[in-house]
Order: structure tokens, then sequence, then C-alpha cells
């Protein structure tokens, strides 16, 4: 199960990812009936995309019998498609997916604006537009207090912020119910009784609490080699084969464009580099030790804290079903921290984000969310020290709770009366 | 040497008085009897004694001194309701309650092998617990706690869910263990196991010790004086012989074996009364008949004093 859960945890993230980049997959040609004379051979196309120019007069056959003529659609251009933006329409017998129709809006709109240019009698327009054309990516730089200047890239780290405070959620609901059921388990088969002639209840407790972490521990050490290896394997492939891509494209725009070898292989190499996919890889790899170093320390906290409210709980209940109740005002904080995570990884700096980070239930989830942001180290170090203080009273409250539970039977019992227990026992 | 002693424990729970002032002394290297209704407050007792709970007030001993945490090395519990982990193999399982009583791992394993040859189970080894029956699991549990060789063992009604073979196979072991010098308390509603085994015992009932002593002097104590003769003949042929001196009590005829039971008066000894029926009947049988456990348990627990003579507390 250690070794198969990564695998399917990745494949779960990667093909749904892999599924909608893949798109539409098939090749599509697309009949055009230009009245305005305006588009004719200028419609670009790709490897999937092609256009077909048909005259007015073959458009009714066309219309009928689509598939027969090997077209997928039609797109018919009113003449006054410069000024009426609705004048074209794209007829078909299947969906159009939106990526196609966009591509299409957006090939017209630049042709249509380059029409609208010449109305205004510009010389050399042609020369004029090809320097126009540009692409812009936004490259986001963080100032610290030095004024130095380190390169981010925003949607990695709401991406990393994400995945790890929802690992957070995960892994302290997991193995905090492991250790509920495992206390649920020896109360019912009535090991339990013979357990504690030997040791005490509270070495009991902590004994299922510690062993259970070693457990989840060693799974996710097993899981973050795996995963690192899987990432570097990754990288290489992802950034050679983005790469290359980037080597086939650079090359298309480079041979419409006029450019010589020199200059194509030069924007190549910087191209990759400077590529999206480059930057992701950096990023992670800049950041990932510290926030995986903090995220053990928070999941050992908080795991800890609820841990020992989940035995309480199980302590108290005779069987699974009767949880229910007594789960409630133990999962409300969790996923308070889950909604509050939402927020702060779009403000991780909010007061509302700040105040989250430090009360010790929600603390380990919205800090692992904040962690990424490079927040100010004493607000970390605040957090966890409130947290680990909290442990010590939640596990000398449950124990008083579970001392008193793990050996009555039947009582449905309410909080009054595990107050009761912790005021007696 | 009283191997363990409680004086005046007082246990409190929530809402319910469990032990009201209980005191109890067991010698050691015999076997106790620990009886008393449902709810009585025996298994609390039981509980004080394997320090799973601390008595309220009160004081505990053990071996003569005020009992501590350590000395539940010495001791092994078989609760009543029996428990093991269903998914974890009996040969693993039953090593880990060993060492959790401080065995060493090479001296577990020895004693364990030992053990489920002697109760020829060592088939068993390598299953897991769930996969055995109830009476194939206790025996287990069995093993397990006596494993360690405590000096006092406790053990909760030890012959529910047994079939006679079994069952004597338990009696056998625990008189075994009664030789080596261990002691052993028992607690059970099983009477007749009490009549066969148990040397001394206490009652509990309603929270507190409502009867303690040596098991044969109680049921004296709790005799009448009543003997039974057992005649070949018919009903009636000693009427005359009993009339105006002996207090008759029943008289049954099954198959021309009619069985008379007869009152004497407090230390009216029995002699004269066989000898006066002798010449008239051919007697089969002679007896004093002693009042069962279960009897004395039905007529203390119930409260009925009419017929009974009251007994002393006896202790040890």
């Amino acid at each position: 199960m250690t070794l198969l859960t990564p695998i399917l945890m990745g494949a779960l993230m990667i093909v749904p990812g892999i599924l909608a980049s893949m798109g539409d997959t098939t090749n599509k040609k697309i009949a055009v009936v230009d009245r305005a004379k305006i588009f004719t051979n200028k419609l670009q196309g790709d490897e999937k995309l092609s256009f077909v120019y048909i005259s007015d007069e073959e458009l009714p056959a066309y219309k009928s019998k689509m598939k027969d003529k090997g077209v997928d659609a039609i797109l018919v251009i009113n003449k006054g498609v410069i000024s009426d933006p609705k004048a074209a329409a794209m007829y078909s017998n299947d969906d159009i997916s939106i990526e196609l129709s966009s591509k299409i809006e957006s090939n017209m709109t630049d042709l249509i604006k380059e029409e609208k240019m010449r109305t205004f009698n510009i010389q050399n327009l042609d020369e004029v537009l090809k320097k126009v054309k540009s692409s812009v990516s936004l490259n986001t730089i963080k100032l610290d207090e030095n004024g130095n200047e380190k390169e981010t890239n925003t949607g990695v780290i709401m991406g990393i912020a994400y995945v790890f405070g929802f690992l957070m959620y995960i892994f302290i609901f997991l193995f905090g119910s492991q250790v509920m059921r495992g206390v649920i388990e020896e109360k019912s088969n009535r090991v339990v009784e013979v357990i504690i002639s030997s040791v005490k209840p509270i070495q009991l407790m902590m004994g299922k609490i510690i062993g259970v972490a070693a457990v989840g521990l060693l799974q996710f050490v097993m899981w973050i080699v795996l995963s690192v290896a899987i990432f570097s394997v990754s990288k290489s492939y992802l950034v050679d084969s983005a790469k290359s891509n980037m080597a086939n494209q650079t090359q298309v725009t480079s041979v419409m464009a006029g450019q010589n070898a020199a200059e194509m292989s030069e924007q190549i190499a910087a191209k990759a580099d400077d590529s999206e996919t480059g930057k992701i890889f950096a990023t992670i790899s800049e950041r990932i030790v510290p926030i995986l170093f903090y995220f053990v320390i928070f999941f050992i906290g908080g795991y800890l804290l609820y841990s020992s409210l989940f035995a309480a709980v199980g302590s108290a209940v005779d069987n699974e079903t009767e949880t229910q109740q007594l789960m409630l005002p133990i999962t409300l904080p969790i996923i308070l921290g889950l909604m509050v995570m939402m927020h702060t990884f779009q403000n991780p700096n909010s007061s509302l984000s700040f105040w989250f980070s430090i009360i010790p239930l929600t603390s380990p989830i919205v800090m692992m969310a904040r962690i990424p942001f490079e927040i100010p180290t004493w607000e970390i170090i605040l957090s966890i020290f409130i947290l680990y203080a909290t442990i010590f009273c939640s596990i000398w409250l449950s124990a008083k709770i579970y001392r008193t539970g793990i050996l009555m039977y039947g009582k449905k019992t309410s909080f009054k009366e595990m107050i009761k227990w912790i005021k007696h026992s | 040497m009283e191997i363990f002693k409680a004086e005046n424990v007082v246990k409190r729970y929530a809402d319910h008085l469990a032990l009201d002032s209980v005191s109890m002394s067991v010698p050691e290297g015999k076997i106790y009897g620990l009886l008393g209704p449902n709810g009585a407050g025996k298994t609390t007792l039981i509980r004080i004694i394997n320090q799973i709970t601390m008595p309220d007030s009160g004081k505990i001993y053990f071996k003569g001194n005020e009992m501590k945490m350590s000395d539940v090395q010495f001791i092994g519990y078989l609760p009543e309701e029996r428990g093991l982990y269903k998914k974890m193999k009996v040969g693993e399982q039953a090593m880990y309650f060993a060492q959790l009583k401080g065995l060493s791992h090479s001296e577990s394993l020895k004693r364990l092998k030992y053990w489920f040859t002697k109760f020829e189970i060592q088939a068993w080894w390598d299953k897991k617990v769930e996969e055995l029956s109830k009476g194939m699991a206790q025996k287990v549990q069995f093993i397990t706690t006596i494993l360690h060789e405590p000096e006092l063992m406790i053990f909760d009604e030890p012959f529910s869910g047994f079939d006679p073979i079994n069952a004597a196979l338990l009696k056998d072991e625990i008189l075994e263990f009664k030789k080596k010098g261990h002691t052993i308390i028992f607690s059970t509603h099983n009477m007749a196991s009490v009549e066969e085994l148990c040397d001394n015992i206490t009652l509990i009932n309603k929270s507190q010790n409502v009867l303690s002593g040596n098991i044969d002097e109680i049921r004296h104590s709790y005799g009448d004086n009543v003997y039974q003769i057992d005649y070949q003949g018919e009903k009636g042929a000693i009427a005359h012989v009993l009339e105006g001196r002996y207090q008759l009590v029943s008289e049954v005829e099954e198959k021309g074996l009619c069985k008379v039971r007869v009152k004497l008066d407090v230390d009216q000894p029995g002699n004269p009364l066989v000898a006066a029926v002798l010449p008239h009947v051919e007697v089969v049988n002679f007896q004093k008949i002693v009042p069962s456990m279960n009897d004395i348990f039905i007529k203390v627990v119930q409260g009925e004093e009419a017929s009974l003579t009251k007994a002393a507390h006896y202790t040890e």
C-alpha cells in the first residue's frame, strides 16, 4: 500500500491534467466562406487545424453533407464583419470545442485589426505589423529588505501552498482517525483490560499515538523519496521535451518571419530556460527544503494534538458509529482551517491568515499554506511554540478521559460525562 | 502469609458506590473464591488488585507491603470478557503479552512452546486469532495469562465457554499451580467448581463483604444439622422411630429407595439416630447434609435468616 499510494496519487494528479491538455486531438478541417474577402488564405492553421476556402455557391452542398466533403465545420463570414462582431458563424454536426472556437476567434480578431489599420494608410504597413507583434509574460520579482531581487513565480507558489495545506489536512485526518479506530478496536474486543493490567492507560494511549505516527512518518518519508525520484526524472524529461517542442515552434515562426539559423538556435536556448516549465522547476527546487522541514514539524504537532483528541473520543464510545456525534467538535476546526487556507494562499499576509496560523487547532493547515510565501520566521516559531504547548494540555486532558472511558461500556457518553471523568480522574 | 490484603477499600464511580469499605484477606498458596451477584462489585475489586484502578480510600497490601504499580508483574489476570487482537497471529500475540509482563524474548518463546505443546495447540501458532473458535481463543488467552508464572493468578469466570474436557483440563492446571505454591483467586457463578476447588471464599453483595472464610467451615456453619438416611423400604417405615425425638424435614421415595432428611437439634450427634433406625430398615446411605455453596449463596444474598444458623465472620 505504501508503494501504491504515491503512484496512485501521482496518477490522480497527472492524468486529468494530461487529459485536459490533450484537448482536441483529432485533425479538424474547416470550410470557410469568406464573403468579406479579408480572410481568404490568411487564417492560420496548424498541424491539427486546416482551412479550405469555398465559394458561396458550394455552401448549401457543404452544409448538408459536411462529413462527405471531409470537413468538420463550416465558417461563414459575412461582409459586415469588420464593424459587426457577430457577423460570423460556425456550422457543425458535432459540438465545437471551446479551444477551437476561441482559436479561430482570436485569429479573426487579429486579421480584422490588420484590416482596420489598413484604412489608416500607414506606410510599410506589413513590416510595421510584423514588428508590433508581441506577447508578454510577466516576470514576478520579489524584493526583500536588502533590495535583493529574486525571481518568483506566484502561480507555482500558490500551487505548492495549496498542495501542502491539503496534504496536512489529509494526513492529520487519516492518521488521527487511525488512532481512534485502534482505541475502539481495543475497547470492543476487550483486550484493553488485559493490557492495562500490565501498563498504565496513558502509556497505552501514548504508545498507540506514537506508533501510528511512526508508521505515518515512515510512509511519508518513502513518498518523499519516491516523489523526488519521479520529480527529477520528470524534470529532465519534461524540460527536455519542452525544449524540443520549443525548438519546433520557434522554427516554424522563425521560418515565417524569415530569420536565419543562428538567430533561431539562440532563441531556442533562451526560451527553454526562460520557459514556464523551467521556471516552475526552479521555484520548486529552491523552496522545497525548508517547506518540507516545516511540514514535518507541523505535521507532528498537528497530529499529536488531534490524535490525542481522537483517542479520547474513541475511548468514550463502544463502536465506530457512535463516534459521529463526538467527532463534530474535532472536525470543525480542521474544516475551518481548510476554508481559511483557501483565502490564505491568495492573501498570505492578511490578519485572518495570521491569526489562524497561530491558533493551535487550525495552525498546522493554515501555516503550511503560508510558509511557501516566505513569511517572517518569528511567526513560524511562535506558532510552533503555541502548538506544542497546547499539545501538552490536550494529552493531559485526553489521558484523563481515556483512563475512564476505556473501561466504561454501554453508557452513551455526552460531553458532560466526559467533563465529569476529567474532574474525577 | 497473606499474599493480598484489602483494608476498608472504598471505590466510587461518578454516580455509584462500587465498594463500600470492603476488607479481604487472601492466604498464600490456596485457591480463593470471589463470589457475588452481578453488579456487586467483584470486578471492581479485581481491577483494584490488578492496579487497573485505585481505591478512593482504604489500603491494599501485596505480600505484606503496600501495593505498588510494579507488583503487577507478579500477577496474572484473565478477564471475564475475553479479548485478544483479532488480526494478530496467535504466536506473535502471545509473545507480546509475555514480554509486557517482563519476560525476555527467548524465555517467552521457550515457555510458549512448552505450553502450546502441553495443550496440543502448536498448529495454531501462525493462525490469526479471528480464525479460532471461542474456546480455542480462551485457551490461548489462558496461556498468556499464566505464562510468566505469576505468584497470584486471578481468573474471572475461567470456565465459561469451555466444554467439559477443556474445563477439566483447566481445573487440572489450576490444581497443578496450587501444588507449586501459586495463589489463585477466581471469580465465578459456577458453585460446583467453587466447592471442588476453593479453600476460602468471599461473598460480595451490594458493594459489601457479607461472607468470608474457609469454605468447609462456612458450609458447616450454615448447616442445619440435617442428616439424610437412605434405606430400602417403604415410606414411613421409620416414622415411629423419629416421632417425638427427631424433626422430619423431607421424605421421598424412588423405586423402593427411600430418602429421609431429619433435622437434629444443635449439637445433637447423629450416631444415636442411626442406631435407632438400624434395627428397622436396611440402611444404604447415611450422611450429614452440608449445604451447597449454591444454597448458601442464595440464602445469603436473599437475606433469609429463618432456618440458618447465623455464622460469625470467619477470617483466617
